[in-house]
């Protein structure tokens, strides 16, 4: 569905990713794990178009889509939900679903407003809440819902359980399950390696912008040296 | 008592058009932090077209405004396209500056072409003041009064009702969030422009009738506009909205209580005294 060949990003001199391939196929979940500052943020912002590539190709159902806008990008169903959230605070929790959907035509948002408040019952009862007020998890479950208005084929979150209790970081491990259960393709960054790699079908390992690692989900946790750098084992 | 009342209401008359610049001022910079130094040059603007209207074309200027709005809207639109758009993404510091060039050019430019002479609008409906319960309105300012409300309100309706306002919005509180949903910054940024340079304007033309009209004219107005945005905290509507109507009340009340020359001075003695303890404005939540 989505494959990457030789990818390099700089910021101004500064290179941060090395020659990155990676292949996404309809239907997986994809993890990509790596340390503070390795360059997973700087990787998903050059799929979704935000940041410009130095070199390299992306494509999409085979089509490259280097001289695309983002604006392109999230019309074609790759969304993608920032680390951090990045809710826009002062709009309630409507609101912001709603400019999830931006791109998409005003008489589909209802029927995605229903997908997402069955996902999500506890929204639908604080739809008018500012965005703003809400505590970390639920933070979080907006940004999934807000992505989600979009109508992602893949969908990319950035550490979605960045900052969050155990118990919470469950809950939006769960939720990403089911929204994989109903056909969307996942790409998962996280810096919570072990969940995301037992979460996924496959994971790819990034090391100061360069990927050194990849496998299946459970064959990476059994690797030596992801077991000696990312799990403390 | 009448007196209070008196300087209350034309407080609240004259706060509302500088409501309105204020609203223009602080989208702008809510959107592309921007801080527009050239914004009181656009409402003279409006103000002298407001006067070339009248004078040339015979056209009253609240029927003037009715072209004078969507022709600065344009304008606007076409000076971020052409003047600011490679400047934004250079930083706060360096677009102030820029505007700040841009303003002195704009009002030497006006002091060449119509030179530094004081001029007013005289309209023959305007002689009397109403009196409605004994307090003097003077017709052009009620008159302001009503369409500035009106403007102002429809913008607001703008940014909260519809998709490209709600994305406007969106662009100002988080500007990376918003470009992943598909909005496109630049068309954002030069539609607010456009909105904002319009308001400016707008007020300009209202004003018009009800104040002394020469080239400078903006340098008290955007040190107005100033105040009243940090009031209201920058980037807040809400905020600018309230802080225009305070400041209106202020200045009415200064004047009649301490002294008319020093009316301008208690709006910036209310302004460094917010800055002192509430730093993010007075309806500021503290947002960075
Ligand atoms: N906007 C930017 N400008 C310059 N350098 C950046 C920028 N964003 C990130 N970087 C740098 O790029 C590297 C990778 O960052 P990032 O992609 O955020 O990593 P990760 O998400 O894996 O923590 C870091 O060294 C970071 O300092
Ligand atoms: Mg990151």
């Amino acid at each position: 569905m989505l494959t990457i060949e030789n990818l390099e990003v700089s910021y101004g001199r500064a290179q941060v990713l090395w020659g990155v391939s990676l292949n996404i196929n309809e239907g997986e979940i994809i993890a990509l794990v790596g340390a503070n500052g390795a360059g997973k943020t700087t990787l998903l912002k050059t799929i979704s178009g935000i940041v410009k590539q130095r070199s390299g190709k992306i494509s999409y159902d085979g089509k490259p889509f280097d001289k695309l806008s983002s604006r392109d990008i999230v019309k074609m169903g790759i969304v993608h939900v920032p680390e951090g959230r990045k809710l826009f605070p002062e709009m309630s929790i409507l609101e912001n679903l709603m400019m999830g959907a931006y791109k998409v035509p005003k008489q589909e948002r209802e029927k995605r407003l229903d997908q997402v408040f069955t996902l999500f019952p506890v929204l639908k009862e604080r739809m008018k809440q500012l965005a703003g007020t809400l505590s970390g998890g639920e933070q979080q479950m907006v940004a999934l819902a807000r992505g989600l208005m979009a109508g992602p084929r893949l969908l990319m979150l950035d550490e979605p359980s960045l900052g969050l209790a155990p118990l919470v970081v469950e809950r939006i491990f769960e939720a990403v399950m089911k929204i994989h259960q109903e056909g969307v393709t996942v790409l998962l960054v996280e810096q919570n390696v072990h969940e995301a790699l037992e979460l996924a079908n496959r994971g790819y390992v990034l090391e100061n912008g360069k990927i050194v690692l990849e496998g299946a989900g459970n064959e990476l946790l059994g690797n030596e040296h992801v077991r000696c750098a990312y799990l403390g084992i | 008592m009448e007196t209070l009342v008196q300087s209350l209401v034309s407080g609240i008359l004259t706060g509302s058009l500088y409501a309105m610049i204020g609203v223009g001022l602080t989208i702008i910079f809510g959107v592309m932090r921007i801080i527009n130094m050239a914004h009181g040059d656009m409402v003279m603007l409006g103000m002298y077209s407001s006067f070339w209207a009248l004078t040339l074309w015979n056209i009253d200027p609240f029927v003037s405004i009715v072209f004078w709005v969507p022709v600065a809207f344009l304008i606007g639109m076409l000076t971020y396209r052409f003047l600011l758009k490679k400047i934004v993404p250079a930083g706060e510091l360096n677009t102030l500056l820029y505007t700040a060039g841009l303003s002195l050019f704009v009002s030497n430019l006006a002091l060449l072409v119509w030179t530094g002479d004081y001029r007013t609008i005289k309209l023959d409906y305007a002689v009397m003041p109403l009196r409605p319960f004994g307090i003097a309105v003077p017709i052009p300012l009620a008159i302001a009064f009503g369409m500035a409300i009106l403007i102002t309100a429809l913008l607001y309706w703008f940014l909260v009702k519809t998709d490209t306002g709600r994305a406007i919005r969106a662009t100002s509180q988080e500007p990376m969030a918003a470009a992943l949903m598909g909005v496109n910054a630049a068309q954002m940024e030069m539609l607010t422009f456009g909105l904002g340079t319009a308001l400016a304007c707008g007020a300009g033309v209202l004003l018009a009738p009800s104040l002394y009209l020469y080239p400078t004219v903006g340098e008290i107005l955007v040190a107005k506009c100033f105040v009243i945005v940090v009031l209201g905290g920058l980037g807040s509507v809400q905020g600018a909205i309230a802080g225009g109507l305070l400041l209106g009340v202020v200045e009415s009340l200064g004047a009649v209580y301490v002294s008319v020359p020093y009316k301008d001075a208690i709006g910036f003695v209310i302004f460094l005294l917010v800055l002192l303890f509430r730093p993010s404005g007075l309806f500021g939540v503290g947002k960075s």
